[in-house]
């Protein structure tokens, strides 16, 4: 009798665990690389509108291509959504993504079709994005200092420790940063400007989105990353100036792609097709998300910066998105400016 | 004195010859070996996988596969090595700074005649009840480049990033252990040492330095090395405070997770273990000899403290135990204000949490943590009871298997079950029971010790009255064990419990798009910027395992008073 008592709670444990486990219909695994909030209103829209179970994880994109490398034999991850452009382009390149041209891809600017390295149709761009930084003013108030508006200001002394970044191992944005610099400067010079600034960086997060969010919150004065982040904190009130820098700068194109031998192949194409639809590129502001869309239907959000009006460089996607460019780049960071004393 | 007696008793037991013991012979091995399968399959294996990695090109185990480049490779690279001696001197700096605040604290505890003990006793254990990420979130709001305390009051640049912020940090999360045992070593040690000292007219200071320390000297030592143990484990703490600082356990996490290079992860995890090993090995065998110093004769009575000192000592926990709860003030209330520290109007806006995981992340993490619960004092009472009153051949064998896990850091039995059970084949890779199993054998061996000693306190006649009136193995221990150790067995599931609602490091490889658990999210949460919703994620927690605490807490009474009634009827 006790051992019946004690048995029937735990069975009906397990078939409640099992249930929540396996299975694979009507089921679609998101690997999401844009802002946490952005991911998950879009995987609840659009597994609301077709009534599929989507299970989502948020990674920098730096690290989800690092995963999906990592499971090549096994993929968990049926499509990858938002996150800078060149870690899709290397997966692209390596073979780890399905071509698929989707049926909306008329409706997307001409230069966002088809923008990786492999020109097979393996990511498409959903939105683009200014690279810069933003000041806290508060802290700047403070501490008397002036609005840096270029790239030279950041690496004066005075900002010593005042500054974040995120680590290009992990983020995609902060390799956009080290592209951008390599396309301003030149590479060596690039460097030096890296190391300079590496001596005022405060924290190298993990996550490309964190420095804004930081600066805005005042855990640091200044946070470099992609513009519309930093926009969506300025939106909540925080006092926080975006500035997009004189010398010129990059700008990423956030990818969408699907993963070779995906689980669930069908609902992953219904998941791009939507993704590229006026409706699903709208999602972005409705979480106070302010890129651009490339869908040429989607409203514009007022908030957003555009790339008409700043100073943009041209930005080689083919180049920067190339494996052997971008393992050369975080490789050399990695060694000869991370272990720097500060 | 127990255990050979019953050594007799059992042997007498088993010339009650019947069917019923022939199949009692067949099923304890079965047991036996059901774990010992269970610790090989799930502990062994994975580190076996490790090991692999870490010594063989592509971890194909073959003799020119064999290779140190790994290793090379670490040591020679400036900033992976540096992780090496931050983990040793935060560790070691943390070690010290435990032992003394808890050695005094337990002191006033136990030997001086303070007010409001069960107070501080309370306090001093909160920390168990929050994911080991509690402290570094909260000192970040009080002390970080933008904390209310360094910026808002002292306006000063100073911030708590780094090896001061680890230190702190795993200060505060390493006093309840450390406690626990320095609490039963001070009210073990025979006070009267101590009266006899002072009346032969020793001072004060003479008798602390020679009777009072040298008296309590294995419970320090024990203390120490368990709390150098949690340090250099730790993972939660170190993520969120360390900055640029990394340690062993972040630096393993950085280069699997940002890098996937899964073999230097194996490696570090390597050489992970061996200070942690080191650790463990020192308090087993210190605890196993701490036992012989408690004197029988031990007398609770304390003599009536001098003012002063009485004084001393109430400011000095007060001190100790209004730390631990700014902590949890500090995370409960910045998850409620809306913008930590300009804005303090209350909200409850952080707890629409911004990830996918939110509160289904939680709801996961409870159920999952019923299970474990269930499971893991199931099987580690089952284990014991085979090993503790059948005493099977290989029963040292099992036992030494059995506090095994306790040596090996969470994280790295993590990255062990990623390499062992990423197979297509292996059905419960990314569903929640591997989070399950993983979690029952990372702390299998507290389980399992509790379940011993509480065998221990059964009278074994008893149980050979079940026998002799011819009841078998399972009916015994279902009739007679197991509502004996009913109190044992909510404790053990009340430990399950909150290690699996608040452990980080363990389960932190085994997330994945299809399980999300609420002390994962936390991290999750900080690293993307979202402090505010990680504080209340951590306080969503806290309040779960309160609630657990509180009901366990009320079954606990309810069983203790009707268990000896019900035991008399049934047999």
């Amino acid at each position: 009798m006790k051992k019946l008592l004690l048995t029937l709670p735990l069975a009906a444990l397990m078939i409640a665990g099992t249930t929540q486990g396996v299975q694979a219909e009507g089921r679609l695994t998101i690997y999401c690389s844009a802002q946490g909030d952005w991911c998950q209103k879009a995987s609840e829209t659009f597994g609301k509108k077709y009534d599929i179970k989507v299970s989502m994880t948020r990674n920098g994109s730096g690290s989800t291509y690092a995963k999906i490398l990592a499971e090549k034999e096994n993929p968990r991850g049926d499509v990858w959504y938002g996150g800078t452009l060149d870690p899709h382009s290397q997966a692209g390149v390596n073979g780890l993504l399905e071509s698929y041209k989707s049926p909306n891809l008329d409706k997307i600017a001409e230069p966002y079709r088809n923008p990786a390295a492999s020109k097979q149709n393996h990511s498409t761009g959903v939105y683009i994005g200014i690279l810069g930084f933003s000041v806290n003013t508060d802290l700047l108030k403070d501490a008397k200092m002036e609005m840096p508006k270029c790239w030279s200001d950041l690496i004066k002394p005075e900002f010593k420790g005042k500054i974040q970044m995120a680590s290009p191992q992990s983020s995609g944005t902060a390799y956009t940063a080290l592209a951008t610099f390599t396309q301003l400067y030149g590479e060596d010079k690039a460097f030096e400007y890296l190391t300079k600034l590496h001596q005022n960086i405060g924290q190298y997060t993990k996550s490309g989105s964190a420095p804004g969010k930081n600066a805005a919150r005042g855990e640091t004065m200044v946070g470099i990353g992609f513009l519309h982040d930093h926009g969506k904190e300025k939106g909540k009130g925080f006092p926080l100036e975006l500035v997009a820098p004189c010398e010129g700068t990059g700008y990423e194109i956030g990818g969408l792609s699907i993963i070779k031998n995906a689980r669930n192949m069908d609902n992953a194409k219904k998941f791009v097709d939507w993704a590229l639809s006026k409706e699903g590129m709208e999602v972005a502001a409705t979480v106070q998300s302010f890129q651009v869309p490339t869908n040429t239907e989607a409203a514009i959000p007022a908030e957003a910066i555009r790339p008409e009006d700043v100073n943009l460089i041209e930005y080689d996607f083919v180049k920067y998105g190339g494996e052997a460019t971008r393992k050369a780049l975080i490789g050399r960071w990695v060694e000869q400016v991370k272990p720097l004393e500060r | 004195m127990t255990t050979t007696q019953r050594e007799d008793t059992s042997l007498q037991n088993y010339t009650v010859s019947s069917v019923r013991m022939e199949f009692d012979k067949f099923i304890v091995p079965t047991v036996t070996i059901f774990i010992l399968l269970l610790l090989f399959f799930f502990m062994l294996f994975p580190l076996w996988m490790i090991l692999k990695l870490s010594f063989f090109e592509g971890g194909e185990l073959a003799l020119a596969n064999f290779t140190l480049n790994n290793f090379k490779q670490y040591f020679t690279t400036a900033y992976t090595l540096r992780s090496l001696w931050h983990s040793l001197y935060v560790s070691g700096v943390t070690t010290v700074i435990v032992t003394v605040i808890i050695f005094f604290f337990a002191y006033a505890l136990t030997r001086t005649t303070i007010a409001n003990k069960t107070f501080f006793r309370n306090i001093i254990m909160m920390p168990l009840v929050a994911p080991s990420i509690v402290q570094a979130l909260a000192l970040i709001y009080l002390f970080g480049r933008n904390g209310l305390i360094t910026s808002h009051f002292f306006q000063t640049d100073w911030n708590i990033y780094g090896a001061t912020g680890i230190i702190v940090s795993e200060v505060l999360y390493c006093l309840p252990h450390a406690f626990v045992i320095l609490f039963t070593t001070l009210s073990a040690v025979d006070i009267r040492l101590d009266e006899a000292a002072e009346s032969l007219g020793a001072s004060p200071f003479k008798v602390f330095t020679r009777i009072t320390l040298p008296s309590a000297k294995y419970g320090i030592i024990s203390a120490a090395a368990l709390t150098f143990n949690l340090t250099i484990t730790d993972f939660g703490n170190p993520v969120v405070i360390g900055g640029n600082y990394s340690v062993l356990a972040t630096e393993i996490y950085a280069q699997v997770t940002n890098l996937y290079r899964f073999d230097l992860g194996a490696t570090i995890s390597i050489i992970l273990l061996v200070p942690s090993l080191g650790a463990f090995m020192l308090n087993y065998y210190i605890s196993r000899k701490s036992f012989a110093m408690i004197s029988g004769a031990a007398r609770p009575f304390i003599p009536p403290t001098r003012r002063l000192k009485k004084i001393l000592y109430s400011v000095y926990c007060y001190i100790i135990a209004f730390s631990i709860i700014l902590i949890f003030a500090t995370v409960i209330i910045g998850s409620f204000v809306k913008v930590w520290p300009y804005d303090w109007s209350l909200t409850l806006a952080h707890y629409k949490f911004p990830s996918i995981g939110g509160y289904s992340a939680l709801w996961t993490s409870l159920w999952i943590s019923l299970i474990v619960g269930i499971v893991g004092s199931f099987v580690t009472l089952v284990a014991a009871y085979a090993m503790e009153t059948r005493k099977p051949y290989f029963k040292q064998v099992v036992y030494f298997f059995s506090v095994m896990p306790a040596a090996i850091p969470g994280l790295v039995m993590g990255l062990g079950f990623i390499l062992a059970f990423n197979k297509p084949y292996y059905w419960f890779y990314g569903t929640p029971w591997i989070v399950v199993i993983n979690i029952v054998i990372c702390n299998f061996t507290l389980g399992i010790l509790s379940s011993v000693s509480n065998l221990k306190n059964i009278d074994p006649s008893i149980e050979e009255a079940s026998i002799s009136l011819g009841g078998d193995t399972i009916s015994t221990f279902f009739k007679i064990i197991f509502p004996l150790s009913r109190v044992a067995f909510i404790q053990n599931f009340t430990y399950f419990f909150m290690r699996s609602m608040t452990t980080i490091s363990a389960v932190i490889f085994l997330v994945s798009a299809t399980v999300h658990l609420a002390a994962i999210e936390i991290i999750m949460l900080d690293n993307d910027g979202w402090t505010a919703s990680a504080n209340a994620m951590c306080t969503c927690i806290i309040v779960i395992v309160f609630v657990m605490l509180g009901i366990l807490h009320l079954v606990n009474k309810w069983v203790s008073k009707t268990s000896g009634r019900e035991v008399m009827i049934e047999s």
